[in-house]
């Protein structure tokens, strides 16, 4: 990896952390019996009913507050999703640290980087992506 | 004397549309939530575009920004589709045909006598409802027709339960009758 390339790496690393710690913040503000978050329900824009992602925001919430009970009521998939987030948010910094002590072979950083996340997608989305399959049939 | 640079021109803009193009890419395939993905994709294509073509103007590498522009262009798809796929099931129009392919199928299966009946249930179920439904709201008025579809649907499949135990009884006569 060239210098150039390290520290694109490096700040799209530090960008992912800020945006993934802003979600946990956002999940952290509300709890799963408020109503009043910011995120709408499309599903209720739509008049749609059953929907995939309803209660999403609060079952994030519930997971915040360690309630996994409440946040598999909310949407059995929340769960997964927050696992999704919570494993890149720590992934983030593990790559940070790594890529400010390393001084080689940051390549093999990059290479499974890609790998754990393209399995870490499709293990926790693996529901939706049935969803859209089953769509499809 | 003058600096060398260490940055490529469009690399910034390139990060920022790879980011935010991957955000996006997740986001659109979360069903319903995804339609919200259409504003940072459509963000994210502007910031890559821009970039993409700074890098190619100063003959810089583009590799990032050409892929940032990809990943951006196929959530923003998604997230587009989802909302073309939302509308087209909550548009009025399509329930109303729903509705109409419904009571063809309904009139090809029932009897006069039996239609006749149906449509008075679905008359008198209209007018229940139009005394309940007076100050209430759009969810309030949703969930109350949820309950009575429930319970009407309840009502049709005990009323079938019944009939059928009729006819079986019917039969067994008949088989009996026919045996003598």
């Amino acid at each position: 990896m060239t210098p150039q390339s390290k520290k694109s790496y490096f700040i799209i690393n530090a960008l992912f952390a800020g945006i993934f710690g802003c979600i946990f913040v956002y999940s952290g503000l509300f709890t799963s019996t408020d109503n009043g978050s910011f995120i709408p329900s499309v599903c209720d824009l739509f008049h749609l009913s059953p929907c995939p992602s309803k209660g999403l925001s609060r079952s994030f919430s519930a997971m915040m507050q360690g309630d996994i009970h409440t946040a598999i009521s909310l949407n059995p998939i929340g769960p997964r999703l927050f696992f999704f987030f919570l494993a890149q948010f720590f992934f983030r910094f593990a790559a940070l640290t790594y890529l400010v002590k390393a001084k080689k072979n940051t390549d093999a950083l990059l290479f499974t980087d890609i790998g754990i996340s393209i399995l870490l997608f499709i293990g926790c989305f693996y529901p939706f992506l049935e969803f859209w399959s089953s769509f499809y049939k | 004397m003058e600096q060398p640079k260490t940055s490529n021109p469009g690399q910034g803009l390139g990060i920022a549309g790879l980011v935010i193009g991957i955000i996006t890419l997740l986001i659109s395939f979360i069903p319903c939530l995804g339609v919200y993905a259409l504003v940072p994709g459509i963000i994210a294509i502007v910031l890559s575009a821009i970039g993409y073509s700074q890098a190619t103007k100063a003959q810089a590498a583009k590799g990032l920004v050409l892929a940032a522009l990809i990943i951006s262009i196929v959530g923003t798809l998604i997230a587009g589709w989802q909302f073309y796929a939302l509308k087209t099931i909550s548009n009025p129009e399509n329930i109303e045909k729903f509705s109409k392919k419904f009571k063809e199928a309904i009139e090809e299966e029932l009897s006069d006598e039996e239609m006749a009946e149906f449509e008075k249930a679905m008359e008198s179920l209209e007018e229940e409802m139009g005394e309940e439904f007076e100050g209430l709201t759009e969810e309030e008025k949703r969930e109350k027709i949820r309950k009575k579809a429930k319970e009407a649907m309840k009502e049709f499949s005990k009323d079938m339960e019944e009939a059928t135990e009729d006819l079986e009884k019917e039969l067994e006569k008949l088989e009996g009758d026919t045996t003598k």
